[in-house]
């Protein structure tokens, strides 16, 4: 009797597990017919990327045609510089495409425009909670209780050493460990460099790479963002002169390439010639350029990931040290006529397992379950100092930015303080008081508009 | 005589079909934009909200609190003064030359005209960039003769002029403006000057100046016209630095509009730009009266 009641439990318990897994698989065969049955759909996707992305990309909407053949895609990608004025140019037309790459500090002032679909309104075809890292797609893609869109992958700022520049000069990341660079260490060692090797620079940042230094620095030493939501500063005035001083030093001992040769090539790293003769010895910058530096740098030559530094003893408790936010958001237009087959096909893009073995890291390491397992199994995919590098800021992450500091107008406006200190026209002390002025000015306007 | 004036009817509405394409594209992509700009002018507008009147709100800001606007004025004013008689200059000298009777000056004239064609292009642009940097050709040039380098694009001193050079190489087409207008002068009056002694110095100030002079005011006001509206070499060589020296009022326009978005603020740069150009228009057709020739009007003027 007790074996009947006990293979009666066990009969029950199959049934009831099996029940919702049979009832998932009846509802998946439905939203595959639901697509099958919706007609020919072609799907305007527009990113920016070079042909290689496009390939992949293009490779991964093919492997989705071939699953669904009524639904086609029409890639629009082209370069990063003049996407964004083409993207507004087209929301304000009605002219956008049905999938849209969108650079994350665009959200916030894209989401006052509503533009895009909420992924929340379509929780049958779309779960964020299951499929995708939800605590960061929150942090980045919801606005005002609306999912605008979602992150393909992250990407994060990192140290990327040049091997064969760093053994030539000898530095040697080991005595450090990767973890455990300060920017002390990096004075020292750059200082040392240039005084043996007069033609080496530690490193060569423009305006841009500064920028996200002194970002990073200010943060790292008051644990506050660099501008409050409430348009206030979240440093005082000697906080400032200390970052600032740090970094007219790197120039006044060579640490940084100067700045006037290193500005012509801006955001173009990979023209500076100081740099692909192999005369620089590391980057700080975000941790794909580990896939690029190579192709620029003489043949052999090879990349590490180290942790972007920290600020050492003086590291605010608790902050991390590297930036870390999505590559990229991909959005849906909520004006698309297929907005639900839209979101279908981007969450194929973005989870599949069969999208992530062809994409892989090409667009920022993705926090989702499924592609993690393909970065484990498929080494090709996510190279393993690609891999550390992103592993290392992800278990450091900076705080996220307030949304002010991802203003155009106010980047724009720290890239002029900076250049000043940096072309030396000022000194620590005048660009500190320039650069409060300037800035308090820029936050008043910006509060009345 | 019915007839006739029904022809003539004809006659006319024929001529406005053939001219309805221009008026249209003039209405839509002209008129149009010009004024709505300025209607934007008064407004906040951001491509993303509807616009928001208010008032002339963007010009105090531009006139009042902009500094970026005054060192912009600046760089193009700089730019401006040198550029359009450094290409005026060299057109004229470049055009006289070619003017001359020798052998395949076709091929010459083809060849000097190149550098316009290619001149404006992005592409070009960059070669020029790898130039000019400190270790770029130039540079390299000068270390053969024993000269330092120069920060040719990196100092702000130097910047803008070696920009301004940028645009004097593409020089063909008031060139080929000017070569028309040499072509017309009677050779008749070179060889009397020349019959009475006069040194070439003397024919050019003396005959081709005068007879040259409609050409010159053309050529001045449209290159004074397209000077004022600089852009893609301080766009792609510069991107407006170092330290704003290069930031041309083009281009800060450009910046307010597709980089930060304030469509408004733009559109009220873009009205002064246009006040500016035409102040500096008039002031150059009111003083051509007393340097213009005009050799069919009967006193001469």
């Amino acid at each position: 009797m007790k074996k009947l009641l006990a293979f009666s439990l066990i009969l029950a318990l199959l049934f009831t597990a099996c029940l919702p897994m049979g009832a998932m698989a009846e509802e998946a065969e439905e939203l595959d017919q639901e697509t099958l049955n919706a007609g020919d759909i072609t799907i305007r996707f527009s990113w920016w990327g070079n042909d290689a992305t496009a390939a992949i990309l293009i490779a991964g909407m093919d492997a989705y045609t071939a699953k669904y053949p009524n639904i086609t895609f029409e890639p629009e990608y082209s370069g990063f510089n003049g996407y964004q004025e083409k993207m507004m140019t087209q929301l304000a037309g009605g002219t956008e495409p049905d999938l849209i790459q969108v650079d994350q500090p665009w959200m916030a002032e894209l989401a006052d425009g509503d533009f895009f679909a909420d992924l929340y309104q379509y929780p049958d075809i779309f779960d964020p909670d299951k499929q995708l890292d939800y605590e960061h797609a929150e942090e980045f893609c919801v606005f005002d209780g609306k999912m605008l869109g979602v992150s393909g992958g992250y990407f994060a700022l990192s140290g990327i050493l040049i091997d064969q520049v760093a053994e030539e000069v000898g530095f040697d990341l080991s005595k450090y460990g990767p973890e455990n660079l300060t920017w002390d260490i990096l004075l020292e060692e750059g200082t040392r460099i240039h005084q043996e090797h007069p033609d080496y620079y530690l490193t060569a940042p423009d305006v841009g790479a500064l920028w996200l230094q002194i970002k990073t620095m200010l943060k790292e030493l008051t644990g506050n963002n660099v501008i409050e939501d409430d348009y206030t500063f979240g440093f005082t005035k000697e906080q400032l002169l200390e970052v600032y001083q740090y970094v007219a030093k790197c120039y006044e001992n060579g640490v940084f390439e100067p700045f006037n040769k290193v500005q012509l090539f801006q955001d173009r790293l990979t023209e500076n010639p100081t740099f692909t003769t192999g005369h620089t010895v590391m980057g700080l910058n975000w941790v794909s350029n580990i896939k690029n530096y190579p192709t620029y740098l003489p043949e052999g030559y090879t990349c590490s990931a180290f942790r972007y530094p920290s600020y050492g003893e003086k590291q605010f408790p608790g902050m991390g040290t590297s930036l870390v936010r999505p590559m990229h958001v991909i959005c849906v237009s909520k004006n698309s006529e297929n907005v639900r087959e839209v979101i279908k096909a981007l969450n194929f893009i973005v989870t599949d397992l069969e999208s992530a073995e062809i994409v892989g890291a090409n667009r920022g390491y993705s926090t989702c379950a499924t592609w993690k397992e393909v970065y484990d199994t498929h080494p090709d995919l996510m190279p393993e100092q690609l891999k550390k590098g992103y592993e290392l800021a992800i278990a450091s992450p900076l705080t996220k930015e307030s949304a002010i500091i991802g203003n155009s107008e106010m980047e724009s406006a720290w890239f002029d303080e900076i250049s000043k200190l940096a072309y030396g026209e000022l000194t620590p002390e005048e660009a500190v008081e320039s650069t409060m002025t300037n800035i308090s000015a820029l936050l008043e306007e910006m509060k009345l508009y | 005589m019915r007839s006739n004036r029904k022809l003539l009817r004809n006659r006319e509405n024929i001529g406005l079909v053939y001219v309805l394409p221009w008026i249209i594209g003039f209405l839509i992509f002209q008129l149009y934009p010009f004024v709505s700009s300025f209607y934007y002018s008064l407004t906040k507008y951001n491509i993303v909200k509807e616009p928001v009147f208010i008032g002339l709100k963007n010009y105090v800001q531009l006139f009042t609190k902009d500094q970026d606007f005054y060192q912009s004025v600046k760089a193009t004013l700089l730019y401006v003064l040198m550029e359009v008689p450094g290409r005026m200059i060299f057109s004229l000298f470049i055009a006289m030359l070619l003017n001359m009777r020798v052998k395949f000056i076709g091929f010459f004239r083809t060849m000097y005209y190149l550098p316009s064609i290619l001149g404006g292009s992005v592409a070009l642009s960059v070669v020029w960039r790898a130039m000019f940097y400190t270790g770029g050709t130039i540079n390299g040039l000068l270390g053969v003769l024993g000269l330092g380098p120069v920060d040719w694009l990196g100092d702000p001193k130097i910047a803008i002029y070696t920009l301004g050079l940028l645009s004097i190489w593409q020089f063909g087409a008031p060139m080929v403006i000017f070569l028309g207008g040499l072509k017309d002068i009677p050779e008749e009056l070179y060889e009397s000057a020349r019959l009475e002694g006069a040194s070439s110095v003397r024919c050019f100030v003396s005959i081709t100046m005068p007879l040259l002079s409609p050409i010159i005011l053309y050529n001045l006001v449209m290159q004074t016209v397209s000077a004022f509206q600089s852009f893609t070499g301080a766009f792609v060589v510069t991107n407006g630095g170092p330290l704003k020296s290069t930031y041309l009022l083009a281009l800060k326009l450009y910046q307010e509009a597709f980089s930060f978005f304030k469509m408004g603020y733009a559109s009220a740069i873009s009205w002064v730009v246009f006040g500016a150009i035409m102040i500096v228009t008039v002031i150059i057709f009111s003083t051509s009266k007393l340097w213009v020739f005009y050799s069919d009007t009967v006193d001469g003027k």
